[in-house]
């Protein structure tokens, strides 16, 4: 049966719409339960009856777990870790991918899987070695050693992200904009990066969100309170041997994921919007 | 795209661009050196340099560590040279297998589902609709979430006490009683894998998206002109230009899949028995719990192998594909 | 690990320049490399009222030592190992740190401690503690940590339930598996055992092998599992759930969190833990009539506890600061120091002198504890007990809970891989 063009469209978009509710449920349903839990005292989450809606409803999580001095220093730290991090994976990234992308040399491939080597390997392994690097380089309890060490760990995944989307641009596009006289780094300023822009605003995303989230490396190269970062005060939070606090853990969660939020929706307008429609049109 | 189209004027961005070449041209050499033959490696220095500060020694010892014993509980010892006797006990290691198999099963399945849902949502988000803006920020919470707040908070939704789904389930009468997921074998995998599933298909439905927003629309126009339906022009456009990038998502999904036993430390502790013992939980295991650090190697330099193997084969496929 | 701030290196000049100058007494220059030295220390304080009990503890130090800055560092159980061992291989371990009586010999094997012995008795801390306290950081006679506070197990059992029943709380292993079943009323989601299947449940294992006659390891450190014995004990430990149903199913996978919320929320009746969560189940579950303390159960030849001491010890060599480092491990046994943190978390005395005290002796809560304290001593250690308890006894028993294999099969593995664990 042939369906006409306008019943076509409407399956499609029927079938969009029911995909997006259905992610938009699976996506948000824990953290909707999440931000329950976080208004709520543990003695309303360890119940023997399930309590929906929080019957005391209690803003005292949040109070208490910011009230803790230390959890501004750590909040702050990964601020500060993230942003490095970011930056950096960007404009390294950019100019070896770009490399990876265009350029055919002896042993690229080799190069590129080398590059990722560095994420292969089980980290078991290289958490002593990498202490002893950081020792040496003083960069034990530092901001700056937490966001070399995260960008040594990120940069393959930001290179390979971003060389899977500059793939992804047709090399005749630069050509033409080398013809007309700019040069190579010109043509991949006001060619490549802004056809690029939607993947650059997406390897920025994930890189924010993995330095963000990181907590083995944090947890290891540091050895004062001061140092330490969002992800192990909240994994503090949880003893083996002690009752777990849901309502301070789920607080803790909803807090982490603001700063994430604001980020990308400012990305979102900035990044995506702006720029990818000129591209994409251009 | 040649010359600044008005469109492109007004974004405020797009200004800026505008005067870059002229900056540029202050520094020319960026220019000039970006046209002889030396751009190429002056582009990937950094990179490397940065990297390798970091990776030689590691791997290095790594791999030295799988040809030597190395038990940090016995140092009278030292760390003789055993050759490849670490592999061969590995060979013969029941629960090396036991680990490989699991890890197949987990590897295989935390990678294909969050794609096949990333794809499918990436699609929808690609089609605008009303709404899709919010829901493309909504969707991608999950990845948010610091592991241990999302693998807590799995852990309590489907608790065998607490638990909400199994209050649901229980509810809409799919289950008798709650259901303790993590402690039985036959389901213990398949609760991991949903968690699995919910924190990484984010991962592929950004960069999917970001992906499908490259592709020109106008390749998709002139396909319909030529009369293309949906599905032939998924399969010669969509598909073949999203190519690279899926290769890209799914190496990196892999890799981090393969060594990373954060779900199971949390979750499971590679139980029940061993049921969720996965390679990464085994080398982990040998060197902070047995301080065994010789075979810990040998298991790693093992899954580095496989890993390399895997990669080889996805880089072939892009290049195959687009040459 | 101590670094020395840019003040500190300030101050130091301005002093060695004074010295110089011949203003300064004779010595000063051996003082200047202990003027003001810090302290790390790692801990394990993470639940909020410990952690407060702590800050206290600190708080009363500095008053006492002003010139000792101690810099804390809260590390998480899970990850404490795999932190000191990179630190000590990485040869930046920190000066001081908390360590359990498992851990201890690993963390002497990998070079992580240093003997105190000189120290201890210098200082007269062996007539202040009882002897058995300080077997858990005693190696070939050596003393690698000094006790603080300690663990002692008990159990924990709903008091209302039992005298509903009219049942007292069992004594020996027989009348625990009766009671497991008189308290069990499945269909409605009512459990005898809350027994600890998940992680930590290893320990449990150990101690009721141990409970039946199977040593695990004898005093010249070898294997000394006796088969039977120990079939013995893990039959009739796993049959409570396999035969009788007399533990939740969720077993394989209840670990502290899961047993806690159990007990609290009326799903079992009888729950193993140590005095350390006196606190927490007194907040939950309020101070009298719903629950209360038992001693753990006797075995065919003994009790299925032991009494697990926490100590503190010092770790790097030090530069300067191994006598702040000692001034500072040594106020964690002091009678003042344990009462107040008795006071503060409920933690149980390790000192004599606390366990005679008012406090301890007058609240009926502990009777179960002080009985036990001097019956049993630290839970069995080697050097790879750990890893082996986690890795081979563990999982076999989670076989054995989910019916994949025998007992019989469970032991035999865990004799083999006790005999690697030792001598492998």
């Amino acid at each position: 049966m042939q369906l006409s063009f306008r019943g076509t469209q409407r399956l499609y978009r029927f079938l969009t719409a029911a995909v997006l509710v259905f992610a938009g449920i699976f996506a948000l349903f824990p953290l909707v339960w999440t931000g329950l839990t976080s208004l709520k005292q543990n003695t309303d989450v360890i119940t023997a009856e399930m309590q929906y809606l929080p019957h005391n409803p209690t803003l005292e999580n949040y109070f208490e777990l910011w009230s803790r001095k230390s959890f501004v220093t750590l909040f702050g730290n990964s601020v500060v870790i993230t942003f490095m991090t970011v930056s950096l994976c960007l404009l390294v990234g950019t100019l070896a991918a770009y490399a990876f992308s265009r350029y055919r040399f002896t042993g690229r491939n080799a190069a590129l899987v080398g590059f990722l080597l560095i994420r292969m390997f089980p980290m078991v392994l290289m958490l002593i070695p990498l202490f002893i690097i950081m020792r040496n380089l003083q960069l034990l309890n530092t901001r700056v050693g937490l966001a070399l060490a995260y960008t040594t760990f990120l940069l393959p995944i930001a290179t390979w992200m971003l060389k899977g989307f500059f793939d992804a641009i047709p090399p005749d596009l630069e050509d033409a904009a080398r013809i007309d006289g700019a040069t190579r780094a010109g043509a991949i300023v006001r060619v490549v990066l802004p056809l690029a822009a939607p993947g650059v605003a997406a390897t920025a995303v994930l890189t924010a969100i993995a330095a963000w989230n990181e907590f083995l490396f944090a947890l290891m190269f540091t050895t004062n309170e001061a140092s330490q970062t969002w992800p192990v005060g909240l994994h503090l939070l949880v003893g083996e041997e002690f009752n777990l606090p849901w309502g301070l853990l789920s607080a803790g969660g909803m807090i982490s994921i603001a700063p994430i939020i604001v980020f990308f929706v400012l990305a979102q307008k900035s990044l995506v919007r702006g720029l990818m429609q000129g591209a994409v049109k251009g | 795209m040649t010359a600044t189209s008005v469109e492109e004027r007004r974004s405020g961005l797009a200004l800026l661009r505008s005067y870059w070449p002229a900056w540029l041209d202050v520094f020319g050499w960026v220019g000039r050196i970006s046209e002889t033959r030396y751009w190429a490696w002056l582009m990937l220095l950094p990179g490397f340099l940065l990297i390798s500060v970091v990776i030689f020694y590691p791997v290095i010892s790594g791999v030295w560590l799988s040809l030597h014993e190395y038990n940090l509980l016995r140092p009278a010892r030292g760390q003789p040279f055993v050759g490849l006797q670490q592999f061969i006990d590995l060979l013969e290691d029941e629960r090396f297998w036991l680990s490989l198999r699991n890890t197949a099963y987990f590897g295989v399945f935390n990678v294909l589902n969050p794609f096949t849902l990333g794809l499918v949502i990436a699609l929808a988000l690609k089609r605008a609709v009303r709404g899709a803006g919010l829901v493309r920020t909504l969707i991608l919470m999950p990845w948010f979430m610091p592991s241990v707040v999302a693998g807590h908070m799995w852990a309590l939704l489907l608790d065998s006490r607490l638990g909400v789904i199994n209050d649901i389930l229980v509810k809409l009468g799919l289950l008798e009683s709650y259901w303790p997921w993590f402690a039985r074998t036959e389901t213990a995998m398949p609760a991991i894998l949903l968690v699995g599933l919910w924190r990484g298909f984010p991962f592929f439905a950004l960069l999917l998206l970001a992906g499908l927003q490259s592709i020109s629309q106008e390749m998709y126009e002139a396909a319909a002109v030529d009369g293309a339906n949906a599905l032939s022009r998924f399969r010669h456009i969509t598909i073949p230009l999203l190519l690279p990038v899926i290769v890209v998502a799914i190496t990196l999904r892999t890799i981090a899949v393969v060594n990373s036993p954060d779900l199971m430390i949390i979750l499971t502790g590679g139980g029940p028995g061993l049921a969720t013992h996965v390679l990464s939980f085994y080398a982990f295991q040998t060197a902070y719990a047995a301080f065994d650090f010789g075979y810990a190697a040998a298991l790693s330099v093992v899954m580095l192998g496989i890993l390399i193997f895997f990669t080889l084969i996805y880089l072939r496929v892009a290049g195959v594909n687009r040459d | 690990m101590s670094k020395l701030t840019r003040r500190d290196f300030l101050k130091g000049s301005a002093a060695a320049t004074a010295a110089l100058a011949g203003n300064a007494l004779p010595g000063a220059a051996r003082l200047l490399a202990q003027d003001n030295p810090t302290v790390d220390y790692w801990h394990g304080f993470i639940a909020e009222f410990v952690h407060a009990g702590f800050e206290v503890v600190l708080e009363q130090f500095h008053q006492a030592n002003p010139d000792i800055t101690i810099n804390p560092l809260t590390v998480p159980n899970s990850e404490f190992m795999t932190k000191f061992t990179t630190s000590v291989v990485g040869n930046a371990a920190p000066d001081t740190t908390m360590a359990a009586p498992t851990r201890i010999p690993d963390m002497v094997a990998i070079g992580g401690l240093q003997d105190i012995s000189g120290r201890v008795s210098e200082a007269g801390l062996m007539d202040a503690i009882p002897a058995a306290h300080w077997d858990g950081a005693t190696i070939d006679g050596a003393i690698y940590g000094v006790p603080s506070f300690m663990f002692v197990d008990w159990m924990y059992y709903r008091a209302d339930w039992f005298e509903e029943a009219g049942l007292d709380p069992p004594t020996t292993w027989e009348a625990f598996t009766e009671a497991a079943i008189a308290m069990t009323d499945a269909e409605n989601g009512r459990y005898g055992f809350g027994m600890r299947g998940g992680n930590g449940g290893q320990g449990f294992v150990t101690k009721v092998i141990e409970a039946f006659g199977s040593p695990i390891i004898d005093d010249m450190g070898q294997p000394a599992m006796d088969f039977d014995k120990a079939v013995a004990g893990l039959r009739w430990y796993t049959d409570l759930h396999t035969v009788h149903g007399a533990v939740p199913p969720s077993v394989a996978n209840d670990s502290f969190r899961q047993l806690m919320e159990a007990f609290q929320t009326g799903q079992t009746a009888m729950l193993w833990h140590h005095t350390g969560s006196l606190a927490e189940m007194r907040t939950v579950l309020g101070e009298e009539g719903t629950f209360s303390t038992a001693l753990r159960p006797q075995g065919p030849e003994r009790q299925i506890a032991s009494a697990t001491p926490s100590y503190n010890g010092i770790s790097m060599p030090g530069d300067g600061e191994a006598d702040a480092s000692w001034e500072w491990i040594k106020y964690w046994s002091e009678v003042d120091t344990q009462v107040n943190f008795l006071e503060l978390t409920g933690y149980f005395p390790s000192s004599a002198l606390v366990a005679e005290d008012e406090r301890v002796q007058g609240n009926p809560l502990y009777a179960a504890a002080l009985a036990t304290v001097n019956e049993v001593g630290p839970p069995t250690r080697f050097p790879g007990s750990p890893g082996w308890e986690r890795n081979v006894v563990l999982p076999n028993f989670q076989r054995v809970l989910l019916g994949e294999i025998t007992p019989e099969d469970a032991v035999e593995i865990m004799m083999e891989g006790l005999e690697e664990a030792v001598s492998g």
